[in-house]
């Protein structure tokens, strides 16, 4: 490790660096679990191929996020579903594939802005897997879009969108649930970005994406997020605890293995 | 031996190491191998990851080790680098022949490999690996790969 990063994680305590590792790699981690179980049952072959690669990527980064810290096996292997720090959204089951398009926008324009924020990190360490993470969200993001603008070209495709962003809309933006935590990693020498700038970024991206929805206004969003006590604070849908018992189902067959 | 002695006989030795995946194509001529750092007591090898969820990537640093281990180098390590990211330009004159000889289209070039066509169309950007892409050639019909 760097040294001048040896010296700025050693005032870990105050900047808590594992809490921002948490907070970006476990909705990595998660989501990209997630996609995963489309792997072989996509719409078409290209998007399966896509998606498939897709959620490689995102369990990557967080695998190289993890290592920032220790081993990434023992984040994702070793820990209570409660420490998990991902966003309700992201945990829920796939539903169909409108609602895994959408709610990949959402996370890839949320986690772009994230990302970029570290390019101007003062850790070498956040900043360098930064630069390189940028290049591969890159590509995440056109796909995600190209996709969604394809869909809105037809009415029953806009029909479609809107069904499922009614049913979610809150949902989604449970990105931006925060706890104490994840609210002290923003506006640090190591995150350099508000939470407030954040939302802002991200809300404008989306309306401009969805440009056909009626979204709730900033404030009733943030309102409902600022009091949100879900995910993210480690409160656990019964959709994360079944997927958590399967995602660590060989894992547990024996603690001890070398694979 | 001097340092500068060491390192090139480190080069020598695992810049023949090639790619698991496309076999045709060396590890140096990818542009995978940063740099190397020798001094009294330690070797240093960077190497960068094309893309981070590459498969291939443990395989290669465990090829670098036995080397490293086969010339008798006990104090090493063998180190990711995120930056500068690795970039598909890194790729040698060298290692674009070495790719159409796979029948993999470079990264600078958007012609059918087999038929030398520029008459293709992207079909994905999304490949059978993760730094391919897939085309296809409206001229000899065939689909092919594109490194992105």
């Amino acid at each position: 490790m760097e040294l001048l990063d040896k010296a700025l994680f050693l005032s870990f305590k105050i900047l808590k660096v594992n809490e921002l590792i948490f907070y970006l790699a476990d909705d990595d981690l998660i989501l990209g679990y997630r996609d995963c179980e489309w792997t072989g049952l996509g719409p078409f072959l290209e998007e399966d191929l896509a998606l498939s690669s897709i959620a490689q990527d995102e369990i990557a980064h967080a695998s190289i996020f993890y290592e920032i810290i220790g081993n990434p096996d023992d984040f994702v292997y070793k820990r209570e579903p409660k420490s998990f720090k991902n966003a309700y959204i992201l945990e829920l089951e796939n539903y169909d594939y409108i609602f895994t398009l959408v709610r990949h926008l959402f996370y890839d324009e949320f986690d772009y802005i994230r990302i970029s924020a570290l390019l101007n990190s003062n850790s070498y360490e956040l900043k360098s897997r930064a630069e390189k993470i940028i290049l591969e969200e890159n590509y995440h993001l056109k796909h995600f879009r190209v996709f969604i603008d394809r869909i809105l070209k037809k009415d029953e495709g806009i029909l479609i969108l809107k069904e499922t962003l009614n049913k979610f809309i809150f949902d989604l933006f449970s990105l931006f649930e925060i706890d104490e935590s994840i609210l002290n990693v923003y506006n640090s020498s190591l995150f350099p970005i508000s939470y407030e700038e954040h939302f802002e970024k991200f809300y404008e991206s989306i309306k401009n994406q969805f440009s056909f929805y009626n979204f709730p206004s900033k404030t009733e969003i943030l309102n409902y997020v600022k009091n949100l006590k879900s995910s993210r604070n480690g409160n656990k849908s019964e959709e994360f605890i079944k997927f958590y018992m399967t995602f660590t189902e060989v894992y547990r067959i024996e603690p001890n293995a070398k694979w | 031996m001097q340092n500068g002695d060491l390192k090139t006989i480190i080069l020598n030795k695992i810049s023949k190491i090639k790619d698991p995946e496309i076999p045709t194509i060396t590890i140096l001529d990818l542009g995978l191998i940063y740099d190397i750092k020798t001094d009294d007591e330690r070797v240093i090898i960077e190497i960068r990851k094309t893309y981070s969820s590459c498969p291939a990537l443990e395989l290669i640093k465990l090829s670098i080790e036995n080397d490293l281990k086969e010339m008798g180098i006990t104090n090493y390590e063998v180190r990711w680098i995120y930056s500068p990211p690795w970039r598909s330009s890194d790729i040698t004159p060298q290692g674009r022949k070495a790719l159409k000889d796979a029948g993999i289209c470079p990264p600078d070039e958007e012609a059918c490999p087999y038929c030398n066509s520029k008459n293709v169309v992207l079909q994905s950007e999304f490949g059978p690996t993760k730094c391919k892409m897939i085309y296809y050639c409206n001229d000899c019909k065939n689909p092919f790969e594109k490194i992105r």
